[in-house]
């Protein structure tokens, strides 16, 4: 029968995945501070921000509406 | 105010999806309107009234924002997508059936339903609403399995799907012929059973239900995707039998398992698997004062409470914004996640699940430790 098994998570482990990886493991931690801010403060628009590093953009999966 | 309070329109779209009349609405919703992210006076400045329907139009998108592809989800759907694309068999042929497999709270229904919505969809734009015939064309069938599964009920599930009439008074044999007519009538050509772990094929019943499904299989133009809990623990796929007895199972030669795992947290690939899912649920949250990284920041915590499984996380968060709009917090701060009880398979595997983070904060490098993010004393 486990010749039949498709192993969904290690199948699909492709090169970007690894970039991000690494990425992850050789970043220092810069998350921003306790999310309360003062009740004037702006909302944060979450999509298309760079990640905290500065590697680029954070990285999500896709969602189907 | 975008508000999404008329969402779903129709009652309809709250039926249960094992009636033909509820798997279509789902299939054609209109996707769930994204209210719009207030500032924290813009939300101070609403009425009673405003605030009730902004606050409900976020409950509502919290809860049907849509379908993460999770890379569980791609490698499914690629695989479901090879099965079904080859099944091209006459009808004297069985066709391969496939199996998602995995423990509860994975996402294999919403894998499932998800192919088979897009599938629904793209043969009903190339085939049009009508069979060559002139039947109403349902290209998906799907049935959800209850506990005991008896012939007759698996037979009376298909039938109630199609909307068939006079089918409560009728036995086994009657329902299983208009099964079959109705598949053929129809065009359906693929059958999506749920929670086919139901039929247990240590019992009399329930190997006369297996029987039949392959007799199904026989006979249908069909491709049939199963989804069940511990298929293979349960030894369904080898029909029960053990030893040098598992070679006449004609399910393992006939099915193929997609195993669907939660995320993992032992090696960097699968942390930042985890991060990018937490990234993307982080997007979808409506809160007025969400950060970025509100919830990628917990990384660890948010692993520990939910053991990877993304039914848990998706429930944790959901029920973590509901109480951050309730008690005027609008953020996820640990603090306030920490008085959320979870399912109780989560948390009662929690102690195992933090011993894994722990973990991988030993591997990681001084400095690159997610940490929790704590409210002010009183605020949760």
């Amino acid at each position: 029968v486990d010749d039949h098994v498709v192993d969904g998570v290690d199948d699909h482990r492709d090169g970007e995945r690894q970039q991000a990886a690494r990425a992850l493991s050789l970043v220092p931690d810069s998350d921003p501070d306790p999310v309360l801010g003062d009740d004037d403060e702006e909302a944060e628009i979450l999509a298309d921000v760079p990640d905290p590093a500065g590697q680029g953009l954070r990285r999500t999966f896709e969602v189907i509406p | 105010v975008t508000v999404a309070k008329s969402w779903p329109a129709s009652s309809s779209q709250l039926a249960s999806l094992t009636t033909k009349s509820g798997w279509r609405a789902f299939v054609d919703t209109p996707p769930c309107p994204r209210p719009e992210v207030l500032t924290a006076s813009q939300l101070g400045a609403l009425g009673p009234d405003a605030r009730w329907e902004y606050d409900e139009s976020r409950m509502v998108w919290h809860a049907n924002f849509g379908t993460i592809v999770t890379p569980q989800l791609q490698a499914a759907r690629m695989e479901l997508e090879l099965r079904v694309a080859a099944n091209r068999q006459r009808g004297d042929q069985v066709r391969p059936a496939t199996a998602l497999d995995g423990l509860p709270g994975v996402g294999k229904t919403t894998i499932a339903d998800a192919f088979c919505a897009d599938y629904d969809r793209a043969a009903r734009r190339r085939m049009g609403e009508r069979t060559p015939d002139g039947d109403e064309h349902w290209p998906v069938l799907r049935i959800g399995l209850t506990s005991n599964t008896t012939l007759r009920s698996l037979n009376y599930g298909i039938c109630d799907f199609y909307g068939r009439p006079g089918i409560k008074s009728a036995n086994a044999d009657q329902l299983g012929r208009w099964a079959i007519e109705l598949v053929i009538a129809t065009r359906t050509s693929v059958a999506l059973i749920d929670e086919v772990h139901f039929i247990d094929v240590r019992a009399k019943d329930g190997v006369r239900a297996n029987n039949h499904l392959k007799y199904l299989a026989n006979v249908l133009p069909v491709t049939f995707i199963f989804t069940g809990v511990g298929l293979t623990e349960r030894r369904y796929i080898n029909e029960g039998l053990t030893g040098t007895s598992v070679v006449l199972a004609q399910t393992a030669r006939r099915w193929t398992t997609i195993r669907v795992e939660p995320f993992r947290y032992v090696t960097d690939i699968d942390r930042a698997d985890w991060a990018t899912l937490l990234c993307t649920v982080e997007e979808q949250l409506l809160l007025t004062r969400a950060v970025t990284g509100m919830l990628t920041g917990q990384a660890d915590y948010l692993f520990e409470r939910t053991g990877g499984y993304i039914g848990s996380l998706v429930n944790l968060v959901r029920l973590g914004c509901a109480k951050a709009m309730l008690t005027g917090v609008e953020a996820l701060p640990t603090d306030l996640l920490d008085t959320i009880r979870v399912d109780d398979a989560a948390e009662g595997a929690r102690a195992g699940t933090r011993a894994v983070t722990k973990q991988a904060a030993r591997r990681r490098p001084s400095g690159a430790q997610p940490k929790s993010q704590r409210a002010p004393a009183g605020v949760a």
